[in-house]
């Protein structure tokens, strides 16, 4: 089932009796600020649609004032959309009457804030159980859970702690647990880590991520910093005055920018800390070749694909490699196999990896390094010019 | 020029008043002069030395050892000139009128920040409160409820209230509007916002608003005993009206320990130093 769907989405502010008038504006494509001249009304979503299918972290990138934030509260309807569908699984948002959205912020969603939104008069231990204090959990099983989540975010020594003694990156470590301590399926969080310094910021990215591996959860993150969207996210929509622009995983977004807007975005960004292998990796269809093929083809292969190796790859895993000098001493030319004169192929680059992770090695290999997929097939080559066509921004010519 | 005889209107209206809502008056009185009653006893039950050295004891706990002594010694000289009676008669009816004040401060001021409707309607009342001379409150009462502790209390409620329900609908107001937003989205009803999340997170601020009142209401039950309220302001009258200095002074004096015992007692409640 689908954890999130927002289907054309509008929220509106301004005179009421001019709302209705300015979506219909809005629908026809209007500017906004031909709409706020006609109508005194401020379009902060702009028919926005997205889907999240399953755990995963959605980022949703925008400059301030883009809307982001309003759209994030239309998602657990803390602002009710002007029009449009949201649903959280199967369960439609408009449909339902105040006290049932009270029941399902207390179930399905939890939030975390820019200014962490923490309680000042309670301790760690009451903040962080708020949530479920509010669902009418025992004060003893609010304790042991808070115990647990406390634990999960490296804070388990400050149970009794006041919040105003806590640093910055603690405290949204609070509000992190805090989030995590109602078991919500739906994490919304709101430009959670941009109140901090940027050293405590990326040490957050960091564990968040890990956290999102041990307990995946759905996640929507709003940011204005490209760099954590692309960092974080499983997919990014960039929003521009209340639109989405662009909906895409990091990678294409960089590559394939949609519109000059998130052309301009990443025009600056550091492509090496978010292409991986994978997405960049050519295929290596030519220089892959079967153990058990003969010298004699394999000299042709090389010669045919302008290459001095060959990886030996069998049920899709990569066996061994073959170097052009050693084809040479092979024992008989004419009925002897690849495997006499194989040697043992380099640790393969693996997909997922970031270019900053790999260039190093790749720098160090003459010949092009495999790349291998999760279940560690071999799925293309990476070499050092691919890399440097990826960072310049030069198209595959394939 | 015009003759505008606005004083004989009121005076219609309040003797008006007098006859039509006689019942409602007389509920007030009752509740009033229960509490007052309530109060004095308590105060006046123990002997003055052991309920001297409770307050020392409870000022020492929340205010340190400096204020604890401050009590001691001038609680002890308010036993010693002989005012004991009346300042336990004055402590009684400030914390009668501060009990009713806040009882109906709070709630109005928790409703006027949650409408600015209210908020703009209740400020300029609250701003006629607290600009009127204090003893002008005196006739009302006095048309209502006649002379003696009651009227007293009912005209130093009207005085002190101000504070209170400022301080609450400001405090109210200035919690962070992200921890409100948090506790909406793990889903607290408004009842919940307003007892786990606004009123915790201000009280400080409501506590300042508090102390503020106690302090009014002492001022305000001194002049009160121009209607017969009784207490050291009785005794600061006859020092006046009898031209005794001693009496003056020594009557003044023990106004002027009481303003500061409870002064730093309630601010230590508040969190204040």
């Amino acid at each position: 089932m689908t954890a999130i769907v927002v289907q054309d989405v509008f929220k509106v502010f301004g005179p009421g009796k001019s709302i209705d008038e300015a979506v219909q504006r809005a629908r026809k494509g209007e500017t906004l600020s031909d709409i706020a001249k006609a109508t005194g009304c401020t379009v902060a979503v702009n028919n926005a649609s997205f889907e999240i299918e399953g755990p995963q972290i959605f980022v949703i990138m925008g400059l301030s004032g883009s809307g982001k934030s309003t759209l994030l509260r239309c998602v657990n309807y803390l602002l009710e959309p002007t029009s449009g569908l949201v649903k959280l699984g199967d369960q439609d948002l408009g449909a339902m009457d105040t006290k049932s959205l009270r029941e399902l912020r207390k179930e399905k969603t939890a939030m975390v804030f820019q200014h962490f939104g923490l309680l000042d008069n309670r301790d760690v231990l009451g903040n962080v159980g708020f949530g479920l204090e509010l669902r009418g959990v025992s004060e003893s099983e609010r304790t042991k859970k808070v115990k647990e989540v406390l634990e999960l975010v490296g804070l388990s020594e400050h149970a009794n702690t006041r919040i105003d003694e806590l640093s910055g990156g603690m405290q949204q470590r609070i509000g992190l647990a805090r989030a995590l301590a109602t078991d919500a399926d739906i994490l919304l969080m709101d430009e959670a880590f941009s109140a901090l310094d940027p050293l405590i910021r990326t040490e957050m990215q960091t564990e968040f991520l890990d956290l999102q591996k041990q307990m995946p959860k759905v996640v929507l993150f709003i940011t204005h910093d490209l760099g954590e969207a692309l960092r974080l996210g499983d997919r990014v929509a960039i929003l521009k005055e209340g639109a989405i622009v662009q909906i895409d995983t990091p990678e294409q977004i960089v590559m394939n920018p949609q519109t000059e807007y998130v052309e301009a975005f990443v025009e600056n960004v550091d492509r090496s800390r978010v292409l991986t292998a994978g997405a960049i990796a050519v295929e290596g269809d030519e220089v892959a070749v079967a153990p058990d093929l003969s010298v004699d083809d394999a000299l042709n292969a090389m010669e045919d694909a302008g290459s001095s190796v060959l990886y030996l790859v069998e049920d899709g895993r990569v066996r061994g490699i073959v170097h052009r000098r050693d084809l040479d001493r092979a024992p008989s030319k004419d009925n002897g196999t690849l495997q006499a004169v194989a040697a043992d192929a380099p640790e393969p680059v693996h997909a997922n990896d970031h270019l900053l992770d790999v260039i190093p090695r790749v720098a160090n290999h003459e010949i092009p390094l495999p790349v291998v997929d999760d279940e560690r097939r071999f799925i293309g080559l990476l070499s050092k010019t691919r890399i440097l066509q990826a960072i310049a921004r030069i198209k595959r010519h394939d | 020029m015009i003759d505008i005889p606005l004083g004989k209107y009121v005076e219609i209206g309040i003797e008006w008043m007098n006859v039509h809502l006689a019942p409602f008056f007389e509920a007030i009185s009752t509740g009033t002069g229960a509490a007052i009653a309530f109060f004095e006893a308590i105060l006046q039950a123990p002997p003055s030395w052991m309920m001297l050295l409770f307050i020392a004891a409870l000022a020492w706990r929340l205010a340190g050892y400096r204020v604890g002594l401050f009590c001691l010694v001038g609680l002890f000289l308010v036993d010693g000139m002989g005012m004991w009676l009346q300042t336990m008669q004055t402590l009684a009816l400030v914390l009668s009128a501060t009990v009713i004040a806040v009882t109906i401060g709070i709630p109005l001021g928790v409703w006027a920040s949650r409408s600015d409707i209210v908020s703009r309607t209740v400020r300029p009342i609250l701003d006629f409160m607290q600009t009127m001379p204090a003893f002008v409150y005196l006739i009302p009462a006095v048309l209502f409820f006649r002379l003696g502790q009651v009227p007293g209390v009912i005209a130093t409620v009207i005085f002190a209230m101000p504070p209170v329900v400022r301080m609450t609908n400001f405090g109210i107001r200035g919690v962070s509007e992200e921890a409100v937003e948090a506790g909406r989205a793990f889903g607290a009803s408004a009842s919940e916002l307003l007892f786990k999340v606004q009123l915790p997170l201000s009280m400080p601020t409501i506590l300042a608003g508090v102390n503020q009142t106690i302090m009014l209401a002492l001022s305000m039950v001194v002049i009160a005993a121009m209607i017969g309220a009784g207490g050291l302001g009785q005794e600061v009258l006859r020092g006046i009206q009898q031209l005794r200095i001693d009496l003056g002074f020594e009557s003044g004096l023990a106004v002027v320990i009481l303003a500061i015992v409870i002064d730093r007692i309630t601010q230590a409640l508040g969190g204040g130093k």
